[in-house]
């Protein structure tokens, strides 16, 4: 019996289907293919990235580690002759002994800002956690700067809230926090303005503190907003108020934070507005 | 192992790297190859001409998805068939 027209459409778009269907799963193949390549390829580079990235710190720590020894004796030179150990000096020379010094400590420090991220990168860090008092450590802090801040017109305003401030932590990394934070209200202080106001406040709940350190400096744009924790993160407009930024600072604070479990933040609603870095940490 | 094995192993591997496990299960409906464990890739071939087994595995691959998966097997035994005389390769690989 001949078939009928229908059975004979039937048939017609059975088979296309079935060409389509081949087609979908050829098509699909190939793409996989492409996928797999590619990612076959990905993992390749970001192998070599590693590798890269290793070699890159290894050669930051071995540089930074040999030119901080020289900076260092340098400035132990400049110590020396200026705590009369090589006679008396004169006063014409004492002011260049002093800058020599000040300009080698500098150096140390700046060094060993690199040092300490590339220790951060390669995660070899290590954390001294011990039970301490939060609110003891930044009022501590804060009136170590008291004088420095009095002198280039900043004025101190504490607000510690009541309250248990215990945390566990490695005081000489909170302290570095602290430190970073208190020198940039110095370093991005409006310089046009006479004098200034940095406000700490402290407070807690039953699981966190708060502590915030705000200032009416220079402030942070938008832009600079995207790099400021970032490693080597220079800002664009930051770094025309601070030329010898390294990048670094408030790259090692981020990470210290987070080793402690905490959070850090910073709002400025921009340029000459100036700017506020909230801490968060849990309490122990 | 065999050379043969060897190639049908190759190629299962290759394909399985872009499909996944369907390799295996499209492999084992290819009379003569015997899957004796997926999870080492150790495979047998039964009985047969191990060069027509060998093709019936290509073809059944291409059949499915085509010419890129013929290349795909040329590519994945490309240095096992250096070393086997011409008149030994299956004729799917040349």
């Amino acid at each position: 019996m001949p078939a009928s027209p229908k059975n004979d459409n039937t048939k017609e778009s059975g088979g296309s289907e079935q060409a389509d269907y081949s087609h979908l799963t050829q098509e699909l193949y190939k793409r996989s293919l492409e996928l797999v390549e590619l990612r076959e390829k990905a993992d390749k580079l970001s192998q070599e990235l590693e590798i890269a990235n290793d070699q890159q710190t290894k050669l930051i720590h071995f540089i930074t580690h040999q030119v901080k020894g020289f900076f260092t004796k340098s400035r132990n030179v400049f110590a020396s002759v200026l705590e009369g150990d090589y006679g008396p000096i004169s006063s014409e020379t004492r002011p260049i002994l002093e800058e020599g010094f000040k300009s080698d400590t500098k150096a140390v420090e700046t060094v060993q800002e690199i040092l300490n991220a590339a220790n951060i990168k390669k995660g070899t860090l290590t954390y001294d956690m011990k039970e301490i008092d939060f609110k003891n450590l930044v009022s501590n802090e804060a009136e170590k700067y008291r004088e420095v801040f009095k002198k280039h017109g900043l004025n101190l305003e504490l607000n510690f809230s009541e309250g248990t401030y215990t945390i566990l932590g490695d005081q000489a990394q909170l302290e570095h926090v602290l430190r970073n934070l208190l020198d940039n209200c110095l370093k991005y202080k409006q310089l046009e303005k006479k004098e200034g106001l940095v406000k700490f406040q402290l407070k807690n709940t039953a699981s966190k503190i708060f502590f915030s350190i705000e200032d009416d400096g220079v402030g942070i744009t938008t832009e600079d907003m995207k790099k400021l924790f970032t490693e080597g993160g220079r800002g664009k407009d930051s770094v025309k108020v601070n030329v010898e930024s390294t990048g670094y600072g408030l790259y090692i604070v981020k990470n210290i934070i987070t080793a402690h479990k905490g959070t850090i933040r910073a709002e400025s609603e921009g340029h000459c507005k100036g700017s506020r870095f909230v801490v968060e940490l849990p309490i122990k | 192992m065999d050379i043969f094995e060897q190639i049908v192993k190759n190629i299962i591997k290759e394909q399985e790297r872009i499909i996944g496990p369907l390799a295996w299960d499209e492999a084992r409906k290819v009379q003569g190859i015997k899957i004796v464990s997926q999870f080492t890739g150790e495979i047998a071939i039964d009985n047969g001409d191990e060069r027509d087994v060998v093709n019936s595995l290509v073809n059944r691959y291409e059949r499915l998805f085509g010419r890129a998966s013929h290349e795909v097997c040329k590519q994945a035994v490309a240095q096992l068939i250096l070393t086997m005389p011409r008149s030994s390769i299956p004729s799917s690989l040349i």
